[in-house]
């Protein structure tokens, strides 16, 4: 299907893929953190891709990108979810196409403020929220990440049952 | 809001009516911590305990850290991350201070924020404590299952002891059952 014959409506079972480029956004365990998805500044919106729409190849090279290793930001690997779960979460996940075919954006539903800290109440929903989708997220650290293309798992949300 | 609750004591030196001084005073959450922990460990003198050591964590490290937090170039999550300011990273350096008055509590985990702040977190059995720090204020909460959610914030440069009492006393002290309301001194 051409891309812009896809709908703009993303159905629950799509996946949804963050490019993950902070040290920070994994643990030394090797686990995503929570603030892997906090909101762009100044916007209720996290950035991530619709994979089943342009492929793992493209979500990797968007995810590239974004890197930069003269500043240690450097493409670490892919995290997936579903859109269900996200909307579980009681979140939704929009279609914004305008930056390029493929791109969504998970909406908090309030914004991050540039140097700014959330009223407590908001600031434990969101925490919350993060740490839960941090926690159930497929992370696959890139075992090729020179590469232009994926070769690593499918990028296909599979929802794991911890202990916690 | 986090209230510092405050309790009404009455110092009364023992039993004795002749030595009975009864001077109101007010004593903090931090207060009642100290007082609790002293009381459970008698053989340990209060100061050396709580003098800014930070010998059992590397509070210097941290503190190196967060310092290099303050070099972040914009975009440093590839998703439009701000640096943070040199104000913030003061006020974190502060808040670093403030946690050495506590030695036994461990390092928080501390990363920095898509929009230019930071966080610290301490997750224990008993819950979370978290902290965020801005230019002008402070947030956070207490997730204590046990008890409900405590909410915290204020201006960034008020984040005091007591503050940090109230996370170190819910998160890694064991829970006396009956609160202290009134002190009494013996000779």
């Amino acid at each position: 299907m051409d891309l812009d014959q896809w709908p703009t409506t993303i159905n629950d079972d799509e996946n949804i893929v963050r490019g993950i480029c902070s040290p920070f956004h994994v643990s030394k365990k090797g686990e995503l953190t929570r603030r892997a998805y906090d909101p762009t500044p100044n916007t209720d919106e996290v950035s991530v891709f619709r994979s089943d729409m342009i492929g793992a190849d493209i979500c990797k090279q968007k995810s590239k990108e974004l890197e930069n290793p003269t500043v240690k930001k450097v493409y670490r690997g892919l995290a997936v979810l579903s859109a269900k779960k996200i909307r579980e979460e009681e979140i939704d996940v929009v279609d914004s196409r305008g930056h390029f075919y493929g791109h969504a954006d998970i909406k908090h539903g309030f914004k991050v403020m540039a140097g700014e800290t959330l009223k407590p109440e908001i600031l434990l929903a969101l925490e919350t929220r993060n740490k839960k989708l941090a926690k159930i997220a497929n992370y696959h650290p890139d075992p090729f990440s020179a590469s232009s293309t994926w070769d690593g798992p499918p990028l296909i949300f599979e929802h794991i049952e911890t202990d916690s | 809001m986090l209230s510092h609750n405050l309790v009404q004591c009455q110092p009364n030196i023992g039993s004795d009516a002749n030595t009975s001084s009864v001077l109101p005073l007010e004593v903090t959450n931090y207060e009642q911590m100290i007082f609790s922990y002293l009381l459970k460990n008698k053989s340990r003198s209060l100061f050396p305990t709580f003098l800014p050591t930070g010998i059992k964590y590397d509070r210097n490290k941290l503190k190196n850290f967060i310092n290099e937090l303050g070099e972040l170039e914009s975009d440093w999550d590839g998703h439009g991350g701000l640096s943070i300011s040199k104000t913030i990273i003061n006020h974190a350096i502060k808040f670093i201070d403030i946690i050495s008055f506590f030695p036994d509590l461990p390092n928080p985990e501390v990363s920095p924020k898509s929009n230019g702040i930071i966080s610290f977190i301490w997750e224990t059995s008993y819950g979370e404590g978290y902290i965020e720090i801005g230019n002008t204020t402070y947030s956070g909460y207490l997730l204590i299952p046990s008890q409900g959610n405590i909410f915290l914030e204020g201006v960034a440069n008020s984040i005091n002891e007591a503050l940090i009492g109230d996370i170190y006393w819910n998160l890694f002290q064991e829970k006396i059952s009956t609160p202290i309301t009134r002190i009494y001194y013996s000779e």
